[in-house]
């Protein structure tokens, strides 16, 4: 396939499993902190 | 002697290529224009008005360097020769600004830093997935653009960064322009900070084509709310600020310029908090725009490319907006109809311009519906997934180059 195409898809497939990754360590983050703080529980808000 | 020698500026118009000649003219009047569109709000004033005034002035002090050569004391980018830009930096009085801000890039890091200051990054971390997978959406145009741009006979780097004003942030794409396609960095970062300044009145359009007003006005329940702490906001900045640079080392000074504008933000160190917001970003803005407008010397821009790139810009913002609607869409049906597609439009990162225009056109169909905190949600994801494109690319390009 050419670069044209294979660069853009190759930037959005990282892009894509970056920013998801981003989001699941966000969760994951969020979780630690409240489960060894004294803060609230886990936030159940997302629209998920 | 000629009267007109005296008044080099005019003289030099006769002297030059006549094309070069009218193309002066035009960009005189066009940065007139840029400051009166400015003032009237009409376009972005803290960046249009110091632009258009050094358009004009750079383009009407055009003077007689050595023998029939011409140019101005303004500025000289194309000087690569260590020995003749010492000398020019004695000269030119904008030059040090260039040398030791621009070309390097530093610019873009003070201008990402003061909206790290800026962004309050809770509207994130509360709606990770649903901002994330907008966001991503509304890159639809950073990409699709490439293939495009290629076929128009740019080049990889080129096509890269004129892609990269489909994600609609002017630093990235002035920091993509530096990195990759060093030739054609001003009209990139000067088309992508013009259509910039268009989205607030361009994108109502495409909202209210692509939607229609039942949908526009959804409200969006939510059944709990907690607040996010600064501490938690802190963690996240460090993190993620560790692992995107270890990613992508060739954007680490962007990545390192937003994240530590969040930490400063959050750490509660006010002083700093002002200094970056009122000094650096502001200070930056200005030089940002007063550079791009002295850059725009007649003889300097004059490229074929010119008008490909005003097409690619276009379309790329285009794309990336109906992206981010279709984003907006699949969230609504993944939701079973809890939500709003207009956010969609926000995952395009023009901070904090298309999550206004979002609010603005919801609250335009129903006056009780507020989506501001999803719309931020996905517009500062839209920035950290345009750092994150931008960094595939830069890191991406050189290696196929």
């Amino acid at each position: 396939m050419s670069y044209s195409f294979l660069i853009p898809l190759q930037v959005f497939g990282l892009g894509f499993v970056i920013s998801l990754f981003m989001a699941v360590l966000i969760k994951i983050m969020l979780f630690a902190i409240r489960k060894f703080s004294n803060t609230p529980a886990a936030d159940k808000n997302e629209l998920h | 002697m000629n009267i007109l020698d005296i008044f080099q500026g005019i003289s030099t118009l006769f002297a030059q290529d006549y094309k070069i000649a009218l193309f002066r003219i035009f960009l005189v009047t066009l940065g007139i224009l840029l400051v009166y569109l400015g003032s009237k709000e009409i376009l972005e004033p803290l960046i249009m008005i110091p632009m258009g005034f050094g358009m004009s002035a750079v383009n009407a002090g055009v003077l007689f360097l050595t023998g029939s050569t011409t140019g101005t004391i303004f500025i000289d980018p194309m000087v690569s020769d260590t020995n003749a830009l010492m000398n020019i930096l004695q000269i030119d009085f904008l030059q040090p600004i260039y040398t030791f801000m621009f070309s390097n890039g530093l610019i873009a890091c003070i201008v990402f830093m003061g909206i790290g200051v800026i962004t309050d990054i809770g509207f994130l971390l509360r709606y990770p997935f649903t901002s994330m997978l907008i966001a991503m959406f509304a890159e639809l145009g950073t990409v699709a653009t490439f293939p495009i741009a290629t076929a128009m006979g740019l080049n990889y780097g080129e096509a890269a960064a004129v892609s990269l004003i489909g994600g609609a942030d002017g630093p990235m794409v002035l920091y993509t322009s530096l990195m990759l396609a060093k030739d054609l960095f001003v009209p990139i970062t000067i088309v992508a900070y013009l259509y910039l300044s268009l989205t607030y009145g361009g994108y109502p359009y495409l909202i209210r084509l692509l939607i229609p007003k039942h949908l526009r006005a959804a409200t969006v329940k939510t059944s709990k709310f907690h607040n996010i702490s600064s501490k938690e906001k802190l963690i996240f900045a460090v993190i993620a600020n560790t692992l995107l640079c270890f990613l992508f080392p060739v954007a680490a000074p962007l990545f390192l310029s937003f994240f530590i504008g969040i930490a400063v933000r959050e750490s509660g160190l006010d002083r700093y908090a002002k200094l970056i917001e009122n000094g650096f970003l502001y200070g930056a803005t200005f030089f940002l725009g007063l550079m791009l407008g002295v850059l725009c010397e007649a003889s300097t821009i004059l490229n074929p490319k010119i008008l490909t790139l005003l097409i690619l810009g276009m379309l790329s913002l285009l794309i990336s907006g109906i992206g981010g609607i279709i984003g907006g869409y699949i969230v609504y049906f993944a939701n079973r109809k809890n939500f709003n597609p207009v956010i969609g439009i926000a995952g395009v990162s023009c901070v904090p311009t298309t999550a206004k225009v979002a609010q603005k056109e919801v609250h335009k169909a129903n006056k009780y519906s507020y989506v501001l905190q999803y719309a931020m949600g996905a517009n500062i994801c839209g920035v950290i997934t345009t750092a994150i494109l931008t960094g595939v690319y830069v890191t991406l390009i050189p290696l196929i180059k």
